[in-house]
């Protein structure tokens, strides 16, 4: 059953929609479980987030007008709903943040700067440390960055990120600017 | 119109993209590659770090999931009797035989009822552990230690006589996910669930 079989069978309603439902969830939800857990999501968290994708793409799935892929539609929602939980999470943060303001200022005098990996003693340790702070600052980027090292085509990658070939292209290059800051230094550490 | 020549900042991030990738350009500058290489391990164990967190989609989830779009009107309910697999319905099928030539069938019995078409749905009761009251326990015991079995439980049973059926069951989320999509709730004592499972011709 292709994407478009199933959210055809989707709009149908009855049997046909439940085995569209079940073909779904076969076709796609360990792929997003991962997608969700590789954004940063505990595990528990990500099967929320998957429940509330699936739900939100029956619900919808009389809007997908067959322009573009189905495929790329259905990780929208994911995406979609991988944001709307980020945005109730920072929500709720921001107010834990009003409480905890001052104790925060004090801790900041002492934590240590994610960035201070010189003292690492090899380059694997300091690249993986500088990936760790920016896979927290930018977990989309470093989620890109994983499907290019995994081998991924580009069309393929900008399915999973919700972008063109072209803007994909862009994105990842943006990508290795974007890192720079975080591994750039370890290298230095070669020469030493 | 044609694409523009790449610049050397296009051809560098080309060369670390692929050597991202695992397939370095020979011709690249060394620092470039050893970059990558060294982002591509950091990559590679964290994405291994990562997998092991990943949830498996299976039986269970695919439970919860179900129970959630049933309760919002999004999957039809199947009837009862495709809910029960094949070997249970045999046992059923085999006991209301049994049952029907012990009790008699017309007789005021216990059949008498069911063949009347009171076909009431559970009664739950609370207490201790959950009354479940039935009209088909053995039947119901079926279909119960089929979901909990695809739940990864390993429930106890034991007949206390009178048609009734004691069931334990260790509480964990997958029970109790699999419980709430059969809509029973039941409380817990010491991380234990139990249910007594009563006929509903059995009075309190």
């Amino acid at each position: 059953m292709t994407d478009e079989d199933i959210l055809a069978g989707v709009c149908q309603g009855g049997r046909q929609q439940d085995a569209a439902v079940k073909a779904l969830y076969q076709a796609h939800a360990q792929a997003m479980l991962r997608f969700f857990v590789h954004q940063g999501v505990s595990a528990e968290d990500a099967s929320d987030i998957l429940q509330d994708t699936l739900v939100k793409i029956i619900r919808s799935a009389h809007g997908f007008r067959g322009t573009g892929s189905a495929q790329a539609w259905l990780w929208q929602v994911a995406r979609n709903c991988l944001l709307d939980f980020h945005a109730a999470r920072a929500r709720w943060a921001g107010r834990e943040l009003a409480v905890d303001a001052a104790r925060w200022d004090s801790l900041a005098d002492t934590t240590p700067a994610p960035l201070a990996c010189a003292m690492d003693a090899t380059v694997d340790a300091c690249v993986a440390s500088g990936l760790d702070a920016f896979a927290q600052q930018m977990p989309e980027r470093a989620h890109a960055l994983a499907l290019q090292m995994e081998g991924l085509s580009i069309e393929a990658i900008g399915r999973q990120i919700g972008r063109s070939a072209a803007a994909t292209k862009e994105y990842l290059s943006q990508c290795r600017k974007k890192i720079q800051p975080f591994v750039a230094h370890c290298i230095d550490l070669l020469s030493h | 119109m044609t694409d523009p020549a790449p610049t050397p900042d296009d051809k560098a991030d080309a060369q670390w993209l692929a050597a991202l990738a695992g397939q370095p350009d020979a011709q690249a500058d060394d620092r470039l590659n050893r970059q990558a290489a060294a982002l591509r391990q950091a990559l590679q164990q964290r994405s291994r770090r990562l997998d092991e967190a990943v949830p498996a989609a299976d039986a269970a989830l695919w439970q919860q999931l179900q129970f959630r779009l049933r309760r919002e009107g999004l999957l039809t309910q199947p009837p009862r009797w495709q809910r029960l697999p094949a070997w249970g319905l045999a046992a059923t099928v085999a006991l209301a035989v049994g049952l029907g030539l012990q009790l008699g069938v017309g007789q005021g019995g216990w059949f008498s009822g069911w063949f009347n078409g009171d076909s009431s749905a559970d009664v739950l009761r609370s207490g201790p552990g959950l009354q479940l009251r039935v009209s088909q326990p053995e039947a119901r015991l079926a279909e119960l230690l089929a979901g909990l079995q695809v739940a990864g439980a390993q429930p106890t049973v034991s007949r206390p006589g009178g048609g009734r059926i004691l069931l334990q069951v260790a509480a964990s989320e997958a029970v109790l996910s699999y419980l709430a999509s059969q809509r029973i709730e039941p409380a817990r004592a010491d991380g234990t669930i139990t249910l007594l499972l009563v006929p509903l011709t059995d009075q309190p």
